[in-house]
């Protein structure tokens, strides 16, 4: 089967004790931890394989190490050296493709979809990035490597220490469905007792379960944790040009008066989307996902939201679904408080429309001129039909 | 005469080995399995000798799968590619089924990846 994509991540094997051991070789084979000292109430920052082996793991405390394994050997840790040893592991990573995420000091995701004219096949360059890091700075790489970040992510865990797992193009899902539900990246120790309290221990089981079950139980999450239990990921590997410092972009507005009015909602949730997205533009940025807030009169609150296939930054495209997520939220017949819109799941970006764009629909100039009408004149000097049953400014 | 590649059945350790329960056992029970590869020769599936490969012995291969085919014993696990009419076909210099013969030839799995790990690492 053709790769459609090609996404490495890479995760360098107890980095800072490894940095250590290139520090002062004698360290090599013993049980190593780095963290602070026992008397100071230090705890473990990084253990070695060998150290591990006698349960010790990083963020526990350095006297229950020392108890555990007498003959541990501590070191304070230099942070500055590691940030060097990993600047000069991002450089060789740079040199394979221009796409690579940091995700931590030890951890990247490289897109190299593109690359095998250049580089040759995925594989072999991942065993070259390997060989490179070992024999320039006696460092470990363990590389997973498949059509996205997740199955990836999963497959650089499985292949460790100093491995390369390649999962094959569509057999993502059969790679997951045996391994337990905690091996999915974003399940943490809550999902996983209400998982296994359903009966899903492996990710075989989620996978195969019914979307609506998971949605009652754990609202959009649920959907979201199907498609990843079945290996399915889009989520782009961002290079630190196309990485926003901001996280989410959100209005919200409590209202002067409580209210049941469904049009006022409505114009109220278009006025709320076209600021939100008029900063995205102001900021280059797309988002792809939208989070509606709606607190009632009596305080009770809930959150829903939404992924578009493709990230935007015009309100005309998320208005329609807004609209929809926002009539099925409301399922009470109490009065409205606040409502709020977040758009999150940000990159970098233009918005450049579609191919196959509705004929009519409000392209490019258009919300750009709006733009420029709202920046020189105020922002209530243009507005949507909609828009004119909310209280002027 | 040319040496002809094998698969045997393997364990493997690190975190595979932790995710799985440690127990990647060789009986049709299991859903995972690791075969180390033994070639001689590189092959056009990119394989190379000691690989070790993933295999979920869920009996639903499909058109393009890489599966590994036996007729029931170790000896006989070889790689085939399943075809589009859902024969078989040799691959990696693994030898065909010959579907006429008795124990007949059966997909004992479908390979879902490949581990190499450094040299000296089990």
């Amino acid at each position: 089967m053709t790769r459609l994509r090609s996404v490495l991540h890479a995760d360098l094997d107890a980095f800072f004790v490894a940095v250590e051991c290139v520090l002062n070789p004698r360290l090599k084979g013993r049980p190593v931890v780095v963290g602070g000292a026992p008397e100071k109430r230090g705890v473990v920052a990084a253990a070695s394989y060998e150290a591990r082996s006698f349960g010790i793991h990083s963020a526990m405390p350095m006297a229950q190490a020392f108890r555990l394994c007498p003959d541990l050997v501590r070191v304070s840790g230099s942070h500055a050296m590691y940030s060097r040893a990993s600047r000069a592991v991002f450089e060789i990573l740079g040199n394979f493709t221009p796409i690579v995420e940091k995700v931590s000091v030890d951890e990247a995701y490289l897109d190299m979809t593109g690359t095998n004219l250049v580089v040759g096949r995925t594989l072999d360059a991942a065993e070259k990035m390997r060989r490179e890091v070992r024999e320039r700075l006696r460092l470990d790489l363990t590389i997973g490597s498949s059509q996205n970040r997740l199955v990836s992510k999963v497959a650089s865990a499985f292949a460790k220490p100093q491995g390369l797992f390649d999962v094959r193009p569509g057999q993502e899902a059969r790679f997951l469905a045996p391994l337990p539900v905690k091996t999915l990246p974003g399940v943490g120790p809550v999902t996983e007792e209400k998982l296994l309290g359903f009966n899903l221990p492996t990710l075989g089981s989620l996978a195969n379960t019914e979307t609506c079950f998971l949605k009652e139980r754990f609202g959009s999450y649920g959907a979201s944790l199907r498609r990843r239990a079945r290996g399915e990921d889009e989520t782009p590997v961002l290079p630190p040009w196309e990485r926003p410092q901001e996280k989410s972009i959100g209005h919200e507005e409590t209202f002067p008066e409580d209210t049941g009015d469904d049009d006022f909602l409505h114009a109220k949730l278009q006025a709320l989307l076209s600021a939100a997205t008029r900063r995205l533009r102001k900021r280059a940025l797309l988002a792809r996902k939208v989070t509606i807030r709606l607190r009632w009169a009596d305080f009770v609150t809930v959150s829903r939201d939404f992924t578009l296939p493709l990230a935007t930054d015009h309100d005309g495209e998320l208005l329609k679904p807004a609209l929809e997520l926002l009539h099925r939220m409301q399922t009470r017949r109490t009065l409205v408080r606040l409502l709020g819109v977040r758009l999150s799941g940000l990159c970098r970006g233009f918005w450049q429309g579609s191919l196959h764009e509705v004929q009519g629909s409000p392209g490019r100039s258009l919300v750009q001129a709006l733009d420029s009408i709202r920046d020189r004149y105020g922002d209530s000097s243009v507005q949507t039909g909609e828009a004119v049953r909310l209280p002027p400014r | 005469m040319k040496a002809k590649p094998f698969l045997k059945y393997a364990r493997t350790g690190g975190k595979a080995a932790q995710f799985t329960g440690g127990s990647f056992v060789d009986d049709d029970s299991s859903t995972t399995f690791f075969l180390s590869l033994h070639q001689p020769r590189a092959d056009s599936e990119g394989f190379q000798n000691g690989d070790l490969l993933a295999v979920s012995s869920r009996p639903d291969a499909e058109s393009g799968d890489l599966v590994v085919w036996w007729t029931g014993a170790s000896t006989t696990l070889a790689l085939a590619r399943v075809q589009e009419d859902l024969s078989l076909a040799a691959v990696a210099g693994f030898a065909s089924p010959v579907l006429d013969s008795e124990p007949v030839p059966r997909v004992r799995g479908v390979v879902v990846g490949r581990l190499r790990r450094a040299e000296g690492v089990s």
